[in-house]
């Protein structure tokens, strides 16, 4: 079995794990006694950190509005087109803010962490939904859109509604999100409101019709 | 039906953007291959076959588009917009260094023969298993492993004559 070859195609095969496992184990071996395929392997390493480095950022980009209209999402399709059209059960959930956030949570930008009130969050898809909304309630105004993933998880969208002052003279955002987890698809909306502090309360409202 | 379709492209945007800004080197590009792989999408949306993997139908759909644009484009001169280039510098959430280091690493991939960036982009950046890119890429898998192999062995050898004038470099300064 030392008597494998050790050509690029199955030394890359090998670092990737797409190799059978005997057959990994036959190239490891392999390996001890080639310096010359060991230096490929490094230098194999080294190209897939490096690409998968390079492209990283572009998944922490805002999607581009035309994209999202592109893929047949209207941000006037999503959210209901004024103010006038919001259910009343907005009115209720506003008062439940008011009165302490049931059912809601706070993100805090400053220390880049959330604090969770009452909904644990090792939840990964939810900490980046979470980060996804407060860098989009930071920076966008209506009709801004931002997705997000997290592997395995799954992944999804918000998209931000109007502005509005609550009679408290609290600013407050509606936002909209669609998320997939697995072969589950579900759609919310929400609304976030900030404090004195610039931290946002959030409440995701219970699923509407 | 159809906004849950929506949906679930409109999540996978992300990794679709990726895809592309590897396979055009520009941001604008990527986003208009994008764009229209989207309209192709919805617009043969009831080829999709439900059950099988959306993403790697969008893949497939997004090669495709820019295989017959660069078809296309190779009857005409093909020239780098500078301003495009700049739209490559570091993202201001990345230290400086690392985010040139970045900008290098994409400037190396960027001069990868395009049949090799398209595999290092689907496999190595999109984590696509080789059958699966085999079958989006409608290529042999030996032929996906050796386009594989060739563009990150090269890609690593880019990386390392980069470091290493670096470091000549570094050293010229110090002895001056």
């Amino acid at each position: 079995m030392s008597d494998i070859h050790l050509d690029h195609d199955q030394l890359v095969a090998y670092v990737d794990g797409e190799l059978p496992a005997e057959r990994a184990a036959a190239v490891e071996k392999a390996l001890m006694h080639d310096s010359d395929a060991w230096e490929t392997v490094r230098l194999l390493r080294l190209s897939a950190n490096a690409a998968t480095r390079a492209f990283a950022p572009v998944l922490e980009e805002a999607i581009p509005q035309r994209l999202i209209a592109a893929a047949g999402i209207g941000s006037a399709r999503a959210l209901p087109r004024n103010r006038a059209r919001l259910p009343l059960a907005l009115a209720a959930s506003l008062a439940a803010l008011a009165i302490g956030l049931a059912g809601g949570y706070a993100l805090r930008g400053e220390s880049g962490g959330y604090v969770a009130a009452s909904l644990p969050t090792e939840d990964p898809l939810k900490a980046r939904f979470e980060a996804a909304l407060e860098s989009l309630l930071d920076k966008g105004s209506e009709g801004a859109s931002v997705a997000y993933e997290s592997g395995a998880a799954g992944q999804g969208h918000v998209v931000l509604g109007h502005a509005f002052v609550t009679g408290a003279g609290r600013p407050c955002q509606e936002f909209h999100r669609a998320e997939t987890r697995g072969t589950n698809h579900a759609e919310a909306d929400g609304i976030a409101c900030r404090a004195a502090d610039q931290s946002w309360s959030v409440m995701i409202l219970p699923a509407g019709q | 039906m159809d906004q849950a379709f929506s949906h679930q492209l409109v999540a996978l945007l992300p990794r679709l953007r990726r895809f592309a800004r590897g396979l055009t080197h520009g941001s604008e590009e990527g986003d208009d291959l994008v764009q229209a792989a989207c309209e192709r999408a919805l617009a043969r949306r009831d080829q999709f076959e439900p059950g099988t993997r959306l993403d790697s139908w969008m893949y497939r759909i997004v090669q495709n588009i820019w295989l017959d644009s660069r078809r296309r484009q190779k009857k005409e001169a093909i020239s780098l917009d500078p301003a495009d280039l700049a739209q490559h510098a570091a993202p201001a959430a990345h230290a400086a260094e690392d985010g040139l280091y970045l900008a290098q690493v994409r400037e190396a991939i960027a001069t990868l023969p395009e049949e090799q960036r398209t595999v290092l982009m689907l496999v190595t950046v999109e984590g696509v298993t080789y059958r699966d890119a085999a079958g989006i890429l409608e290529l042999p898998l030996g032929t996906v492993m050796s386009r594989l192999s060739r563009a990150r062995v090269a890609l690593g050898h880019a990386l390392e004559n980069r470091a290493a004038r670096k470091s000549e470099a570094a050293i010229i300064r110090i002895r001056r």
